[in-house]
């Protein structure tokens, strides 16, 4: 292993090359990996769950509680 | 009154405390100090929550309150780094479903996971075409209605998106009721034999706080031709790289959990004999 400290610069550099490398470039080069539908419709709650917790809503007002 | 003489002075200071033995053990503790909120959360509300889903989860349960709770542990991570309260950010886990166009802007996708407390009525789970929303499209380089994204780009970002709710496209049309402001990150991961890139989901995080989430930079500002100059404005944020450390575990557990199930290889004993 390098003994070698890079300096803040390199280091800036070194972050802003590595990120620019682990990102597509083209649109060409994407690609979907889409998920069963099974396994999502396994993953998402059931509708009762997740309305209980409604109550409790961060931003919720009356006209989206009538929308439920 | 501080003057500049004054500033000059404590600045040369400063250098030479930073010099020392002490001054380098000072700074090493704010520095810890700075550090132990994120990577404590990042570390109790986000890997051990990634964990749990992952161990609950067999073929017949994919452990939906597992994913509700590592939801949480997604926004609490942000939260955290921004030393905001929990409600002022909202997390979901999104993931694309079998496509049967070859069209990306027509990929269905689908939310399987909300930070709770909810910030909107999560509907019939129905999917959104990622076309129809601008921050699915600026990832996938496809055209949503009001862009045309032919560059991908690593994140969405958008400090203010009342500012831009004429460049914005959403699903929604009522979306300014709910966020004001949001960062998504892709789960995506390279083919190693291709070196394609295939996107999975989305990790989103949105708040009705415009600017909350810092100095990421406003993708509407860099359409044209200057993505490069928004990627590394991005690279040189930390919230970016806290958010995707989170979004590329969660991109490698989905993959596991979602790749066909392959039959074991023997193993070299049992093709002996």
């Amino acid at each position: 292993m390098s003994n070698h400290m890079p300096s803040a610069e390199e280091f800036r550099r070194n972050v802003i090359a590595e990120f620019r490398k682990s990102a597509p470039t083209t649109s060409e080069s994407i690609k979907i990996h889409s998920v069963p539908l099974e396994v999502i419709q396994a993953m998402i709650a059931t509708p009762s769950e997740p309305n209980v917790i409604e109550i409790n809503c961060a931003y919720s007002d009356e006209e989206e509680a009538l929308e439920m | 009154m501080i003057t500049i003489d004054d500033a000059i002075w404590a600045l040369k200071l400063w250098r030479w405390v930073e010099k020392t033995g002490l001054g380098k053990r000072a700074l090493a503790g704010v520095r810890a100090r700075i550090n132990w909120g994120t990577a404590s959360h990042l570390h109790q509300q986000f890997a051990h929550h990634l964990r749990d889903f992952a161990v609950g989860t067999n073929s017949a349960d994919m452990n939906p309150s597992g994913l509700t709770n590592l939801a949480n542990g997604c926004r609490d991570v942000v939260c955290q780094f921004l030393e905001v309260e929990s409600q002022a950010v909202h997390a979901t886990l999104k993931l694309i479903g079998p496509n049967p166009s070859e069209e990306k802007s027509k990929a269905p996708v689908y939310t399987v996971a909300r930070s709770l407390p909810l910030n909107r009525s999560p509907g019939m789970n129905v999917p959104h075409p990622a076309g129809e929303n601008s921050d699915f499209s600026a990832l996938l380089g496809c055209p949503d209605r009001k862009n045309v994204w032919t560059e991908p780009y690593s994140a969405f970002t958008c400090p203010d998106l009342s500012a831009n709710h004429v460049n914005y496209d959403c699903s929604r049309p009522n979306w300014e009721r709910y966020y004001r402001t949001t960062m998504v990150l892709p789960l995506r991961y390279a083919d190693p034999r291709s070196l394609e890139h295939r996107f999975m989901g989305f990790l989103t995080f949105d708040s009705m706080r415009p600017k909350v989430f810092g100095g990421l930079p406003d993708i509407f500002e860099h359409q044209n031709h200057r993505r490069d100059e928004f990627n590394e404005k991005l690279s040189k944020c930390p919230l970016i790289h806290v958010a995707g450390l989170m979004a590329d575990t969660l991109a490698s557990t989905f993959f596991l959990l979602s790749r066909p199930q392959q039959p074991p290889h023997p193993s070299p004993a049992i093709q002996q004999s």
